[in-house]
């Protein structure tokens, strides 16, 4: 899976389209703000664009498929630490996540988050910062 | 992080060598976490002085998270037992549990699950009568066998730590050891606390504690996180998360004019903070307030930010207000 986003010129490329779909990606549902809009943002952030992955079919059927429903998989997410979230922030931005929500998921970004749920889940161990205790 | 399971292996030589039996019997027992290794102490004595209130469970084959963190929430004043806690806690896959599941659980039982490091804060904690929830690593370095377990008293002095782990009653270690066992796997601890019991751990720090409350906002814990927040405000009264995060949980509790009382509070001690005044405009909108709404919507707007697009989402809700 590493080397699936060790690509450089491709990592830097979705970079960039990710950073200007970004800009009209967020859709507003509500208008009463969460807390965690004056607390620090960045693991808010990236928690939901997780959660915008999980939104696809495809990755909550090949979640199913190995045994973690959506709900437990929107609770793993939410239980991530700030400090995990984090860690995500850079493996997250190698991904091609700008062309996902809602439509159709790229096969990189379909692989990370079905492994990032996976591993939280202890079914698998691909990344090092998802630390699994038991 | 996986090992093989040496259990059949380990039993052997746990036999023939009782010398290596602390080493290999953590290995061996603990397949690298697969099962929560039990270390053979004493039962503590009527001598032990512990927080009051920690109950040892006996932990299923395994269960060492669901065990400890039901000691936690008993101690915190519910009536629970580690079966109860099996389906949110134990990941089959993983043959244990995570400290990140063992946090939501908390959270989802209306407690602060609040996270602490080293061992200054630990004995800290203990002393301000606040039992911990500490992950151990009973084997090695490169080859771990993880356990949790709860701690309800630290002596220096005496040189042991008193513990629920995983036996139905409380058991004694010594400190060096558990020194050793916590440093290995990252001297993490969790306090687990009510929010409504009045009082907050021994060093806490404002904004640690008001995210830790947060927990329990994203929980949808309202009641808990109004609570929390209350709490944060009666020692940091200017503080804008508990702030708006108090007026956020009474207008989930739909109590909208004590939430807007907050607020306008809020937005005159933080006039810059856009989220407030956003979800000030809000509370307005939903009293009916219109105008004075769109007042606090425009501010908002003005001040733009990283939410900028709900910012004029509410302020498009109340113009249109305005025009019916």
């Amino acid at each position: 899976m590493r080397s699936g986003y060790g690509i450089q010129p491709l990592s830097i490329l979705m970079l960039i389209i990710f950073s200007v779909t970004v800009v009209f990606a967020p859709a507003v549902h509500a208008s009463m703000l969460p807390t965690g809009t004056v607390l620090e943002s960045e693991a808010d952030e990236i928690r939901s664009r997780i959660h915008d992955m999980l939104d696809a079919e495809e990755v909550r059927s090949a979640l199913e498929k190995r045994g973690i429903p959506e709900s437990e998989a929107r609770e793993r997410v939410d239980s991530l630490t700030e400090s995990q979230l984090r860690a995500l922030a850079g493996h997250l931005d190698a991904q091609p996540s700008g062309e996902g929500v809602g439509t159709v998921v790229g096969a990189l970004v379909f692989v990370f988050v079905v492994l990032l749920i996976t591993d939280i889940a202890g079914l698998t161990d691909v990344f090092p910062f998802v630390v699994k205790q038991r | 992080m996986y090992s093989p399971s040496w259990s059949s292996s380990g039993r052997m030589v746990r036999g023939l060598l009782p010398i290596l039996a602390a080493v290999l019997l953590a290995a061996a027992a603990g397949c690298a976490g697969r099962a929560c290794y039990r270390a053979p102490d004493e039962p503590v004595g009527n001598d032990a002085v512990h927080v009051p209130g920690v109950v040892a469970f006996e932990q299923a084959e395994g269960r060492c998270g669901p065990a400890a963190l039901a000691s936690m929430l008993t101690w915190s004043g519910l009536d629970i037992r580690p079966a109860d806690l099996e389906e949110m806690t134990w990941d089959p896959g993983a043959g244990g549990s995570l400290q990140a599941s063992l946090v939501g659980a908390a959270r989802r039982h209306g407690r602060i699950a609040y996270e602490i490091h080293g061992m200054e804060r630990l004995e800290e904690e203990l002393s301000a009568g606040f039992p911990a929830l500490v992950l151990l690593n009973q084997g090695l370095s490169w080859w771990p066998a993880y356990h949790y377990a709860v701690v309800a008293a630290i002596d220096p002095e005496c040189g042991y730590v008193v513990l629920a782990s995983g036996n139905p009653y409380l058991e004694r270690i010594s400190l060096s050891l558990f020194r050793r066992m916590w440093d290995r796997a990252g001297n993490w601890a969790l306090l687990v606390i009510d929010p409504a019991a009045g009082r907050l751990p021994a060093a806490a720090a404002a904004d640690r504690w008001v995210k830790a409350v947060y927990g329990l906002e994203r929980a949808q814990q309202h009641e808990a996180a109004r609570d929390g927040y209350a709490e944060a405000l009666k020692r940091w009264p200017e503080h804008p998360g508990a702030l708006m995060g108090k007026a956020n949980a009474l207008y989930a509790l739909g109590e909208v004019e004590a939430a807007a009382d907050i607020l306008e509070s809020a937005a005159s001690l933080h006039p810059a903070s856009a989220p407030i005044l956003n979800n000030l405009a809000h509370v307005r909108l939903a009293m009916g307030n219109l105008s004075e709404a769109l007042e606090a919507a425009d501010r908002a707007v003005a001040i733009g930010g990283a939410h900028a697009d709900a910012y004029r989402h509410t302020r498009k809700k109340i113009r249109e207000a305005l025009i019916e």
